[in-house]
């Protein structure tokens, strides 16, 4: 069984060309193996070493997608049973590129790579507003919030869902996170956010460690 | 004022992209080992970039009448404040003033592909990003062909949002070409609309003199579209 989970994990890794990979999860699956397993030991694993992949420049965007794809297509198959055990999801992650601004591609690779980590995602698109971030954090309880921007222009509304989110009490209960070509560390810094990832995969990562510090 | 030489259009025009710059774009470097099936996926994505594109192009050319550290002016009234601008267009006697896209179906078409090949998307996305660049490359070397003849060169091209020249001056430049009539539109936020498409300045000027070959974006401690 043990095999067949390291093959499961290395044909999400790589791109699962053949979609076999739900095939697999569902042998697996009448083969008696528990859905946690199949989630800790094979796709989450996988996820994580795609992702170390691109942050070693051994992978690239297009690569890093087809593996977030396979991945998604396998968490299908095990999504009724995940909901029905109980397993825990690692967080719950509130998304979207900032007002004024309609890049999505950069948010949709986070997008991909937090579901990938097990991370339940609440994806609000582009163009959204300060209120709309901030009641959708309220309304999931969410540990996490992201935003992107693509613009100078546009990035100052990240400050703004920060200081709103303090306003409303939940700045301390929400790590904010932000990315996109114009912000950096420094940014993050001067208007509050949490976290700054440069890389989709590096911000999973960032994430994954505040949230066992906290 | 307007441009006493007139806003000029170009339509209908062939497109080449450039796969390394749609490599780089994707995180690809020059010594990067692509797989067999990637590389179909990148060639197949700028043929349809390609297909989809209605190139387009605008543009003025301009006298410098006023040329300072932190500025530039035109005979039109267009002024650039930005020392690296500034800097590019050392020993130059004119700007072009230009704007161009590929319309919005690629772009729609990639959006429409999210969800179920996103990888196809993403490069499709960037592959439109480099032929928006294909059709601008095709627009200066139409102006270069008219700019030899009286004895002018090219700089390279530079962008609002590129180092010291705010994203905001889109406006400026929005507001002396006029790229409306080639159907590009400028949203409050200084986005142009449809996205894949490319506004800037280019200097005209003697050589020796002016400054020709690498962008100089690559100087620009910032770099934020470049990384």
């Amino acid at each position: 069984m043990t095999e067949k989970l390291d093959e499961l994990k290395q044909l999400v890794v790589t791109g699962d060309r053949e979609k076999k990979a739900p095939d697999m999860v569902r042998e697996l699956l009448d083969e008696g193996e528990k859905v946690d397993k199949i989630l800790n030991d094979a796709l989450i694993p996988a996820m994580e070493l795609a992702g170390q992949r691109f942050e070693e420049k051994e992978f690239f965007v297009p690569e890093l997608i087809i593996a977030a794809r396979a991945m998604d297509r396998s968490i299908e198959v095990i999504r009724p049973l995940l909901e029905k055990s109980g397993i825990s999801k690692r967080g719950t992650l509130v998304l979207g590129t900032v007002k004024g601004d309609q890049h999505d591609i950069g948010k949709n690779l986070a997008k991909m790579m937090f579901k990938g980590a097990g991370f339940e995602v609440i994806d609000l698109g582009h163009d959204v507003s300060v209120e709309k971030f901030v009641d959708a954090v309220m309304e999931n309880s969410a540990d996490v919030v992201g935003m992107s921007a693509l613009l100078t222009t546009t990035m100052i509304q990240m400050g703004d869902v920060v200081k709103r989110l303090d306003e409303v009490g939940w700045r301390d209960k929400t790590i904010v996170i932000i990315g996109g070509a114009p912000v950096s560390r420094e940014y993050a810094d001067k208007i509050g956010a949490d976290i700054y990832a440069a890389t989709a995969p590096g911000g999973v990562e960032l994430v994954k460690e505040r949230l066992k510090a906290s | 004022m307007k441009p006493e030489r007139g806003i000029h259009v170009i339509k209908n025009f062939p497109i080449q992209v450039n796969l390394r710059a749609t490599l780089r774009h994707l995180g690809y470097k020059p010594s990067s080992k692509i797989d067999d099936r990637i590389k179909g996926m990148i060639d197949n994505a700028i043929e349809r970039a390609v297909e989809l594109a209605e190139p387009v192009g605008i543009y003025f050319i301009d006298k410098i009448v006023d040329h300072t550290a932190d500025e530039v002016a035109l005979e039109c009234g267009f002024r650039i404040e930005s020392k690296q601008v500034s800097r590019l267009l050392n020993a130059c006697v004119e700007v072009v003033v230009f704007a161009a896209t590929i319309g919005p179906a690629a772009e729609s078409k990639a959006a429409e592909m999210m969800h179920d090949k996103p990888a196809e998307a993403v490069i499709l996305d960037s592959a439109a990003g480099e032929t928006a660049e294909g059709a601008v490359d095709y627009l200066h070397r139409s102006i270069q062909a008219d700019a030899h003849r009286r004895g002018l060169h090219l700089t390279p091209r530079f962008s609002p949002g590129y180092g010291d020249w705010p994203l905001e001056a889109q406006r400026d430049i929005f507001a002396s070409l006029k790229p409306g009539d080639i159907g590009i539109t400028l949203t409050e936020s200084c986005m142009m609309i449809p996205r894949k498409s490319v506004s800037g300045i280019v200097g005209l000027g003697p050589l020796p003199g002016i400054r020709t070959g690498a962008s100089p974006c690559k100087e620009c401690s910032k770099n934020i579209y470049i990384k």
